[in-house]
């Protein structure tokens, strides 16, 4: 029984489906958010419980949070409009490696400490932008 | 005697599991998703699923790695989340390969698995930090994961090759079909 080397026309179909599915609550979540909006600011949560909200816009200078629960210690830092995670003491260091982030819809993650970083668009501002371009 | 052969053959696949898992943690990928991984383990999971003909036994492969993977080098919290992409990539891998049979290769399978892993992963994240928004970090893993997933399915096809070649295999897992 040799096998033979080839990409059959399935494979193709199931790899589009996958690509589909993984777009799909996306797409869907995407339209809530608003990626052009005036300022942004980070939305913290710990364990599904909002911790802090940190506007981003303007802040240019290097600054540094330290968010402390009974999970564990990750020390969050903001610079030329962006955030990221510094320093946990998790075990995998996976948020670490997340970057600075600064658009909004840009997550960061940090299982070990349910910590979730979310950048948002401000709402209240843009619609108010919206409406001006109304009239 | 063939049953000891099978049963060899399994213990075989759960070692190299065990080993291709440990050792993806050690090599370091750059520009790879943060959360992401080669899922080079996937690998035993496609092999096994493609000669190993009681799929109890292949769960049984899945099952052992998890454990032995997090029991070498993990932790707690690595095999809830494991668990459940694996659970998820079995389950999509055997539905695609009875469903589909012959219309579809190794590699669609393997990049099914591989996402599928990755929907898991980002499901028990949700249940986690108890937030929906981190399905928007799923397209990032996935497109890593098709990738892995698709150049997992190609070596899996040059090995499974071989692995019908050996004789004494065959005879053992024909064996084992009747029983």
């Amino acid at each position: 029984m040799e096998m033979k080397l080839e990409l059959k026309k399935w494979d193709i179909i199931i790899i589009g489906l996958l690509l589909i599915i993984s777009f799909l609550p996306y797409s869907l979540i995407k339209e809530f958010i608003d990626t052009d909006a005036e300022s942004i600011y980070a939305y913290i949560t710990v364990a599904g419980e909002p911790i802090k909200e940190l506007p981003l816009t303007g802040q240019v200078n290097y600054k540094e949070f330290v968010v402390e629960t009974e999970y564990g210690k990750n020390i969050i830092v903001i610079e030329n409009e962006s955030i990221a995670v510094a320093e946990a003491d998790c075990p995998d260091h996976v948020c670490e490696t997340f970057g600075f982030k600064n658009t909004p819809g840009d997550i960061i993650v940090c299982l070990p400490h349910q910590l979730y970083i979310e950048v948002r668009g401000n709402l209240a501002d843009s619609t108010e932008e919206e409406d001006a371009r109304g009239y | 005697m063939k049953q000891t052969r099978y049963l060899i053959y399994l213990s075989l696949l759960v070692t190299m599991a065990l080993v291709l898992s440990l050792i993806e943690r050690t090599i370091p990928v750059p520009f790879m998703t943060p959360g992401a991984k080669l899922g080079l383990a996937n690998l035993v999971t496609v092999l096994a699923l493609y000669s190993v003909p009681k799929k109890r036994d292949i769960a049984m492969i899945i099952i052992a790695r998890l454990f032995l993977t997090s029991i070498f080098g993990g932790s707690i919290s690595g095999l809830i989340y494991g668990s459940m992409g694996a659970l998820l990539s079995f389950l999509i891998m055997i539905w695609i390969k009875e469903t589909l049979k012959d219309k579809v290769s190794i590699i669609g399978v393997s990049a099914a698995g591989a996402v599928f892993h990755n929907i898991g992963q980002v499901i028990v994240s949700m249940c986690i930090v108890q937030n929906i928004g981190v399905v928007l970090y799923l397209p990032f893993l996935s497109i890593a994961g098709i990738v892995t997933g698709v150049f997992v399915g190609i070596a899996a096809n040059y090995i499974i090759t071989y692995i019908y070649r050996l004789p004494m295999l065959k005879e053992a897992i024909e064996d084992c079909k009747v029983v």
